[in-house]
């Protein structure tokens, strides 16, 4: 999946009045005390059986939970008519940072119904250059508006030297990688004063200088850095059909017991290779990795990702639908003991 | 740490891997100073072909209009003028993409273009304005909201020697649609400073009297001589139509 994706780039849609509540930004609004977690560490919550889609107010929780999708300017209109149930949603935040007009007037306006989160895409966590203090201000001001609990990013590098390849790239599987992407980590938790997940990203190819398994890169930095991974199941997949392993095993290594949130979607075929493209629907080994993920990290949120070819609201919604299914079965009956070992011991 | 810093294999590895995802340097010499990959070379290399991919990319989704005109006669112009994919190269090399969204790696293309075409006289001039007007049309629709009167950033006055409104809303019916024959106007691409719209507005000569004083700006001699109640009216029109918001006036 690339950055050039994910960005908006569209042009007018209808004019959606601006709508504000004023509401002060809370940090964190009951509920789950995060500050008295470390970074990025999230507890598990039993699935409470209440409705999941109620639209928020100033009292509620932003917590996202359930199965959630992402919102795009393709479904700008369509999620203002949408009566069907939407669990949350996530959005890129480089598409509002420094940002106005409609689509950011469409956020404030989604924002005051369902639970937002933003999965970033640009910030290089393992990247070289520094962190960009000015980007980060504006991120942490959107994030407290949205009363966003937590904020995710890539496990990658995308710009050296101020050249930005608007792509997710693989580091080096090496300890120095490790050491250098977990002090940015804690460096970007501690600026956006919220918990931290990383995405354990799709890689066509293992970088050389590498020591260590795509397991044991992800689980060091997220130890080190002492956050959450937000667990791409479509990744572990599209991975392990790449490097021909076995997607089970490599969801097994990965740092599971660290999971805030998942992420589902599709994947393309060119050639030889698989390409995690967010532009078909689930296929069904991925549909039953995602449901053993869950039987191994618990009820977390999940998001059903659509990013290229996106179809209409209603397609894209079906596809969460079937995905919301398995989470209520799995939720229903999930105890941490039933978590398999790897999940909980890891 | 710096890509360029020695002190360590993981700068040595971005150090290498900045020109070659750039395609300034062969995947040989890359892989002779990081090492073999450990898979093939053609998944490595692959992450070229997704950088390049990436660019070609937005430049579609900023410049669509564009690209079609220029796939569709880049057989029948001067060589020179060159392909929509040789253009493209030269600018990535001229303008490596940086900025933390992709939109930015397309903001430098109008006037790459204009200079391009001081080199390359074959260069039509409607590539250039048909590049302008997609830029522009993206900078307003994205502008942030609280920037007073918006100019240059939420409003764009422009003058433009083609019907490029026009034969962008052709191009979007029907790819084959002709260049129509120049007919220079004054334009404001703007978003509505209330309703969220991207927008054009043909503005009278009082209406551009008014932007320029609402800007600040010098008002061009030709223009001088306008009646000052006819730019008063102008104004009111224009804050009408939503280029401007209404005017502040200080408390007495």
């Amino acid at each position: 999946m690339s950055h050039a994706d994910l960005v908006h780039r569209g042009l007018p849609h209808g004019g959606l009045p601006q709508r504000h509540d004023g509401r002060l930004p809370q940090r964190h609004d009951g509920g789950l005390s995060h500050g008295r977690l470390p970074h990025g560490r999230l507890p598990h919550r039993r699935y409470d059986g209440r409705g999941l889609i109620q639209p928020r107010s100033s009292m509620t929780t932003t917590q996202p939970t359930g199965v959630g999708i992402g919102l795009r300017r393709e479904h700008f209109a369509a999620i203002e008519q949408c009566e069907r149930r939407v669990g949350w949603l996530e959005i890129i935040p480089e598409n509002y940072v420094a940002h106005g007009g409609h689509a950011l007037a469409n956020l404030r306006w989604c924002a005051e119904r369902w639970p937002v989160v933003a999965h970033g895409v640009s910030l290089s966590v393992g990247g070289p250059d520094p962190l960009d203090e000015d980007y980060l201000v504006g991120l942490r001001r959107l994030l407290d508006e949205l009363r966003a609990p937590f904020y995710t990013d890539h496990l990658c590098y995308a710009t050296i030297g101020g050249v930005n390849f608007y792509d997710l790239l693989p580091l080096p599987f090496s300890e120095e990688a490790v050491h250098h992407t977990a002090a940015r980590i804690r460096q970007l938790a501690d600026r956006l004063e919220r918990p931290v997940a990383v995405e354990n990203i799709s890689y066509y190819a293992t970088m050389p200088g590498g020591t260590m398994s795509e397991g044991q890169f992800v689980s060091a930095v997220v130890e080190e850095a002492d956050c959450g991974l937000l667990l791409d199941v479509n990744n572990v997949y599209v991975n392990a059909q790449n490097h021909r392993e076995d997607p089970r095993a490599s969801l097994a290594a990965l740092p599971l017991h660290r999971t805030m949130q998942i992420h589902i979607a599709g994947h393309v075929k060119e050639g030889e290779r698989i390409i995690d493209n967010h532009g078909r629907p689930l296929i069904e080994p991925v549909w039953a990795l995602y449901e053993q993920a869950l039987q191994a990290v618990g009820p977390v949120p999940t998001l059903l990702e659509w990013d290229t070819d996106i179809p209409a609201l209603d397609r894209v919604l079906d596809e969460a639908d079937r995905a919301q299914a398995i989470w209520e079965r799995v939720a229903s009956s999930w105890s941490p003991s039933h978590a398999p070992r790897t999940a909980r011991s890891a | 740490m710096s890509p360029d810093d020695h002190g360590g294999a993981l700068a040595a590895f971005f150090a290498q891997m900045k020109p070659y995802l750039l395609g300034q340097q062969a995947l040989a010499p890359t892989l002779r100073a990081l090492g073999p990959p450990h898979g093939s070379e053609d998944d490595f290399s692959f992450y070229r072909v997704l950088a390049e991919r990436n660019l070609f990319k937005v430049m579609l989704e900023l410049y669509g209009p564009l690209r079609t005109l220029w796939l569709r006669r880049q057989d029948e112009l001067p060589a020179a003028v060159g392909t929509w994919r040789a253009m493209v190269d030269e600018y990535i090399a001229a303008h490596p993409p940086a900025g933390r969204h992709p939109n930015c790696f397309g903001e430098a293309l109008p006037e790459f273009l204009a200079a391009r075409r001081e080199r390359i006289p074959e260069q039509p001039v409607v590539y250039e304005e048909l590049a302008d007007f997609c830029w522009i049309r993206t900078r307003a629709h994205q502008a942030p909201d609280d920037e007073g009167d918006g100019f240059d950033s939420r409003l764009f006055v422009r003058q433009y020697s083609y019907p490029i409104p026009d034969f962008v809303a052709a191009l979007g019916r029907d790819s084959q649609a002709p260049v129509p024959e120049p007919q220079p106007r004054v334009l404001l691409v703007y978003r509505h400073w209330q309703q969220l719209q991207v927008r054009l507005f043909h503005p009278s000569a009082a209406g551009l009297v008014a932007l320029a004083r609402r800007q600040g700006v010098e008002v061009p001699a030709p223009l001088q001589a306008v009646p000052s109640d006819h730019v008063e009216i102008a104004d009111a029109a224009l804050v009408e139509h939503g280029v401007l918001g209404p005017r502040v006036t200080a408390p007495a």
